[in-house]
């Protein structure tokens, strides 16, 4: 019950659910993600009957460092089901599974596509509409190989056109991070009307060659295109663009992009996210992944005394400035805990060669920091394999 | 130490993830406590790379008897002993790394040919301490003519057993010394300086024989030496199916000596005068031993070998610990009456070795080992010695180190004299 929170007036049983990917594209799998404890799922985007859909596969391609994969890369397209389908599927849905949030994701390429996929999706029960502004791999758009929400005039001019089109229910618009001006595109789509903002998307990206056979991945017969990017590489710049959208819109927020688990969940709840979307996690683990989300989620809000969900959103906002010129000038110094230190001597390389050569390193395999070299920017911190052995202090 | 490997990893993904969990450490004590001094760090950063011929080049240029050490390398004593890592979960598993590669890539020649300077270097063993030192002179520019009377690879390609090092590690160490300005003479035995005239150095680096067992019937039939039976263990014909075998001896050859006995169908005890924490041995051939199924008895000495035309049993008498000796462990002293007898159709006394008392022109300590200094002279001028007949070290790395250390000394000698 704690975990029950509300978006756009919809109520959600918690504030996890599914975004739009293959595995929100076919009906036995969602009914296994709904009864495995997810609040909703957005389907995988779909179109007006005769819309083209030829998806090259392999479509996939991770990015690794040793053992950890960092990110997931796609060049997968829309639905090849069409709206009739998904309609159905729907209907069918929202009888077995009527506490559940169903979003309902649609691309069109005139008015009359988007506003008739609106009706027709509303009609079959959907609780949400997610608009796709922001496939990276489409070519539906303005013009081909751009993206609708890369142009701040189409997309107040499309989010108008789905926002005449809806009844009652309200209307998300997924824009991508991929704009020189996140801020201008959000201001469009709160213009346009939209009740709120799917932030934000893959990146677009190149996942990697192989050197040897010179094919970029993934390889299609011996070419390949530039991939949405996913997964933990892209959490950042999430991060990023949901507190400028929270910050100049006011927008709620539907975050995605690169959380993986609760803690990931509950930092894009702090820069303005009220629901988050997971897609990778769920590619790499699986549904099963919706238990941890849920008790950590649990114990976070525990530990820090927040009664809702709602009340994590937008809490890290304040601590953000929005120019360098207001961050505090103090002077600050490394610390190195000589008890906790096992003298590898990492600080020491990279304070000598990718620092201020501030930090000595003696024959008893003890690092020193030298004061009035040290200008505090934290490079021994960030590469010091022990927790908490190296902390900045402030010197007032 | 914290984890013993009984097996290599093999696997790439293991590889992989204990190459990313290394700090690459400064100054790193791994490379410090390699006698060879490969630059650890440095290999396994091309580890993660996928550098492995750069890998290998600064494991093998290091150290020649890369592929054997992979093998037998006592990890825990050296490198992985101060592992920086192990400070917070687990030593990086070096040795395995290391291992990997060499396997990996099989034989490649890392040594850059060069002109030779017209003088001829006399090496007296072909074990890892003549060959690395050979390889090390050639690239000095040095001619080298290596004698041994029993072959190429001393010790790892006669004396350890198989199931710890496979022949093809050896094969792949021995395969440098094919090359222009190095001539081995296999077979040929060498004893003296006299039989070395024209040679513009010598470096003796010839291998050690055992100490015998000073009780009566130490002559019987039925008593091998460890060296005998290690090198006859290598024959699939060996048989010691159904004899009752004892070992004395508590170091690292009478483990070697229970462990093929054992392979060859012996029932087999090792007796040893103190107890197992005081055996100058090493934890992971203990190991490796008692799950073969050998039997241990400690705090026993043997007084006699009984039998009448050949073995039959020993006579033991129970020790006790009494306080250090100069060796920094307690002396073992005979319980008077204990005395009892082992039944036993083979006994292997595997209680040390010494340096042959060949080349009566070098003077010696006196444990009968070949006097050296610092780099590796002896008392004889353009006399030199490296491995285990200078009494120091004992495993291959140190002989290959102690090689290295008289090419060194050699073509400073040469240097000088030119």
């Amino acid at each position: 019950m704690k975990l029950e929170t509300e978006f756009l007036g919809v109520k959600f049983e918690n504030p996890f659910i599914l975004g739009a990917a293959p595995s929100t594209d076919e009906l036995d799998i969602l009914r296994r993600g709904f009864e495995a404890g997810w609040a909703g799922a957005v389907l995988k985007t779909t179109s007006v009957p005769g819309t083209r859909v030829d998806i090259a596969y392999p479509m996939l391609a991770s990015m690794r460092e040793a053992d950890s994969k960092l990110s997931l890369g796609n060049i997968d397209l829309i639905s090849v089901y069409h709206v009739d389908e998904v309609a159905r599927r729907i209907e069918i849905l929202r009888k077995e599974f009527p506490e559940k949030v169903l979003i309902a994701s649609i691309m069109g390429a005139s008015r009359k596509e988007w506003q008739s996929l609106v009706k027709i999706l509303e009609e079959a029960g959907a609780d949400m509409i997610e608009c796709s502004f922001s496939c990276p791999q489409g070519n539906i758009g303005e013009e081909p190989g751009r993206m609708l929400a890369q142009s701040a005039q189409a997309t107040e001019l499309v989010t108008s056109w789905v926002v005449s089109a809806r009844k009652k229910i309200p209307v998300l618009i997924k824009i991508t991070p991929q704009v020189t001006d996140i801020v201008e595109i959000a201001m469009a789509v709160k213009r346009g009307g939209a009740d709120g903002i799917t932030a934000s998307n893959t990146i677009p990206a190149l996942m990697g060659i192989d050197i040897w056979s010179l094919v970029p991945n993934p390889p299609v017969d011996g070419k390949s295109a530039y991939s949405g990017l996913s997964g933990p590489a892209i959490k950042p710049i999430t991060l990023r663009v949901i507190a400028e959208i929270a910050r100049y819109t006011g927008m709620p927020i539907a975050g995605t992009g690169g959380a993986m688990n609760w803690r990931d969940a509950v930092e894009f709840m702090l820069v303005g996210a009220h629901i988050v979307q997971f897609v990778t996690a769920v590619m790499f683990h699986g549904f099963r992944i919706i238990d941890d989300l849920k008790s950590g989620l649990l114990y976070y809000m525990d530990r820090m005394g927040f009664e809702s969900p709602k009340d994590i959103v937008g809490k890290s906002l304040e601590h953000i400035v929005w120019s360098y010129d207001e961050l505090p000038l103090k002077k600050v110094k490394s610390r190195i805990d000589l008890e906790k230190c096992i003298g590898c001597g990492d600080c020491y390389i990279s304070c000598r060669d990718g620092g201020h050569m501030a930090i000595e390193f003696g024959d008893d395999r003890k690092p020193r920091v030298i004061d009035e070299k040290c200008v505090g920017c934290a490079l021994c911190k960030e590469v010091c394999p022990v927790p908490g052995c190296i902390r900045m202090e402030t010197i007032d | 130490m914290k984890t013993i490997v009984l097996e290599n990893q093999k696997s790439p993904i293991f590889i992989y993830r204990e190459a990313d969990r290394c700090l690459l450490c400064y100054d790193p004590p791994c490379t410090r406590n390699c006698p060879a001094h490969i630059d650890i760090p440095g290999f396994i950063y091309h580890i993660r790379s996928g550098n492995f011929e750069a890998a290998y080049r600064k494991i093998k240029s290091a150290n020649p008897f890369a592929d054997t050490c992979g093998y037998v390398c006592p990890d825990e004593n050296l490198c992985q002993k101060e592992c920086i890592r192990g400070l917070i979960d687990e030593p990086i598993r070096i040795r395995e790394l290391h291992s990997y590669v060499t396997e990996t890539l099989g034989y490649r020649d890392v040594i850059e040919p060069v002109r030779l300077k017209g003088k001829k270097v006399a090496i007296v063993g072909a074990g890892p301490a003549g060959i690395t030192a050979a390889l090390k002179l050639i690239e000095s520019g040095y001619e080298v003519h290596i004698f041994d009377r029993n072959g190429i690879g001393g010790i790892p390609s006669a004396e350890i057993p198989l199931g710890r090092l496979p022949s093809e590690a050896v094969q792949r160490d021995i395969m440098a010394l094919k090359r222009p300005g190095i001539k081995v003479y296999d077979g040929k035995e060498i004893k003296s300086l006299t039989e070395l005239e024209g040679y513009d150095a010598v470096l003796l680096a010839f291998g050690l024989v055992e100490r015998d067992l000073k009780i009566p019937g130490a002559d019987l039939p039925g008593v091998i030496g460890p060296k005998e039976l290690l090198r006859s263990a290598r024959e699939e014909k060996t048989d010691f199916s159904g004899k009752r075998a004892v070992v004395i001896g508590g170091g690292n050859v009478a483990l070697d000596s229970a462990y093929v006995l054992k392979e060859k169908g012996a029932h087999v005890l090792i007796a040893y005068r103190r107890e197992l924490k005081y055996a100058p041995s090493w934890t992971k051939e203990r190991v490796l031993t008692f799950l073969k199924g050998v039997e241990f008895l400690y705090l026993v000495s043997p007084t006699e070998i009984l039998g009448r035309d050949r073995v039959e049993g020993v006579r033991f008498v129970r020790m006790r610990l009494e306080k250090a000796d100069e060796s920094g462990r307690p002396r073992a002293v005979p319980i008077e009456g204990s005395q009892f007898v082992i039944e036993a159709d083979v006994v292997v006394p595997a209680i040390g070795e010494t340096a042959p008392p060949y080349f009566p022109e070098v003077r010696r300590d006196e444990r009968g080992f070949i006097l050296v200094d610092e780099k590796g002279r002896t008392s004889k001028e353009g006399v030199f010695a490296a491995g285990d007949l200078t009494g120091e070290g004992g495993t291959v790395v140190e002989a290959v180190t102690q090689g290295k250390r008289a090419a060194h000394a050699i073509a400073e000698y040469l240097g000088r004299s030119s």
